[in-house]
């Protein structure tokens, strides 16, 4: 089997690594890539919650921030329409120590970095950010209208659970306590999250990672919520170790 | 539940040895026309001898290996192949000393089919994982793409 000719490179930026990957090899995204890493450390320096001097740290503070702060603004317009959609399971204002939007930020980021490479003229290109995947619409590798997307094991980091196929255009996103436990929050209910691992996949990536962060903490109450949405699905694997999906979740 | 996913782990590792025989397999040798006549689809496998196989002239085909010890009990694969592709492993014959490792078993044996389904594909991109930590996610990353290119 032939392994489609794509090129990748690694940003370290937001506290993890940001992939880009693209079709064909020969296309030289030079600028465009520059541009990505210039808007990704931008966003860190306003969203980082590790920053005391971050504008986020400070609204966290109570400071008023927002109206010196537009995009700040916008993302949590963004995370109140998400809370909404998620049925109160993203709820980035249940965070212990003040608001926290860090539940979708990442995938909105790729999604940002992701639109800059496509304006650079990539005919198919993806931007993974720490496991949030943004693809670009059109075309997938080698023309295919899908990308494959391996999707970590929980207990196992060699292995993967199983491939996903995302549609040019799509995003995938992936939460859980498996490696980093005590970064998520349960808005309801008590005792530990009942989403040891979850992936969602959909038609964009801010809303995949704020549903991926809910299905995390909301588990089976969420998994149901998501049924529902048109165009959205689910893997959900409780602390138990048992396996939850929606009925059209795309295994490749 | 403290206890859990830690037997879970014990018991992966346990049925892997049994089933990983496709995932250690590089994608090239997975990819490679079958010969059907010559090759038992589960004759490289560590899980060894193979007890049943038909071969209708299709090109679909399917064997079960031997039922093999894993230490919480005793179970023995089902593999199908179409041509050169694995479309189907399921576990049979599945015996466990009791139910609660029955019941972790039924759990854990759903992923890993899908790894052993999935591994034959070296069309695989990226990956995705609750990760931050840069570092482990790199290697894992890297590992796991290495695996499936090699």
């Amino acid at each position: 089997m032939r392994v489609a000719a794509l090129r990748s490179t690694t940003l370290e930026v937001m506290g993890t690594v940001f992939t880009f990957t693209w079709w064909p090899e020969a296309v030289d995204l030079g600028d465009a890539l520059g541009a990505a890493a210039t808007r990704l450390r931008e966003i860190d320096a306003a969203f980082s919650t590790w920053k005391p001097d971050s504008p986020l740290s400070r609204l966290r503070r109570g400071e008023p921030v927002v109206g010196d702060h537009p995009e700040i603004a916008a993302v949590l317009g963004l995370c109140r329409e998400l809370r909404g959609r998620s049925g109160g399971w993203f709820d980035p204002w249940a965070a212990p120590g003040g608001v926290d939007p860090t539940g979708m930020v990442k995938g909105w980021a790729t999604g940002e970095a992701c639109a800059l490479l496509g304006a650079a003229g990539a005919p198919a290109a993806l931007v993974n950010g720490g496991g949030d995947v943004a693809t670009l619409p059109g075309s997938g590798p080698e023309g295919a209208p899908c990308w494959q997307v391996g999707i970590r094991h929980p207990w196992r980091p060699e292995a993967l659970a199983g491939v996903v196929e995302v549609p040019a255009g799509g995003a995938v996103a992936s939460s859980g306590t498996y490696e980093r436990p005590g970064h998520l929050w349960r808005p309801r209910g008590d005792g530990p999250l009942p989403g040891l691992a979850a992936t969602v996949c959909g038609p964009e990536p801010t809303a995949a990672d704020a549903f991926a962060t809910a299905l995390a903490a909301g588990g089976e109450d969420f998994l149901r919520i998501l049924e529902t949405m048109e165009g959205w699905e689910g893997w959900l694997v409780t602390p138990d170790g048992t396996e939850h999906e929606t009925a059209g979740f795309p295994w490749a | 539940m403290r206890r859990s996913p830690f037997v879970i782990v014990a018991t992966a590792a346990g049925l892997a040895g049994v089933l990983a025989f496709p995932t250690k397999k590089p994608p090239t040798t997975l990819s490679a026309p079958a010969s059907p006549s010559s090759t038992s689809p589960t004759s490289s496998g560590s899980a060894g001898s193979t007890t049943t196989t038909t071969s209708p002239p299709g090109g679909l085909r399917s064997a079960t290996g031997k039922a093999v010890q894993y230490g919480y009990g005793r179970l023995a694969v089902q593999l199908s192949v179409h041509g050169s592709r694995i479309t189907g492993a399921k576990v049979v014959g599945l015996a466990t000393a009791d139910s609660y490792s029955q019941q972790i078993a039924v759990q854990v044996i759903p992923m890993l089919r899908r790894e052993v389904l999935s591994a034959q594909s070296a069309h695989v991109q990226t990956i995705t994982g609750a990760t931050y930590t840069s570092l482990a996610y790199l290697q894992s990353t890297q590992a796991a793409l290495t695996k499936l290119h090699a």
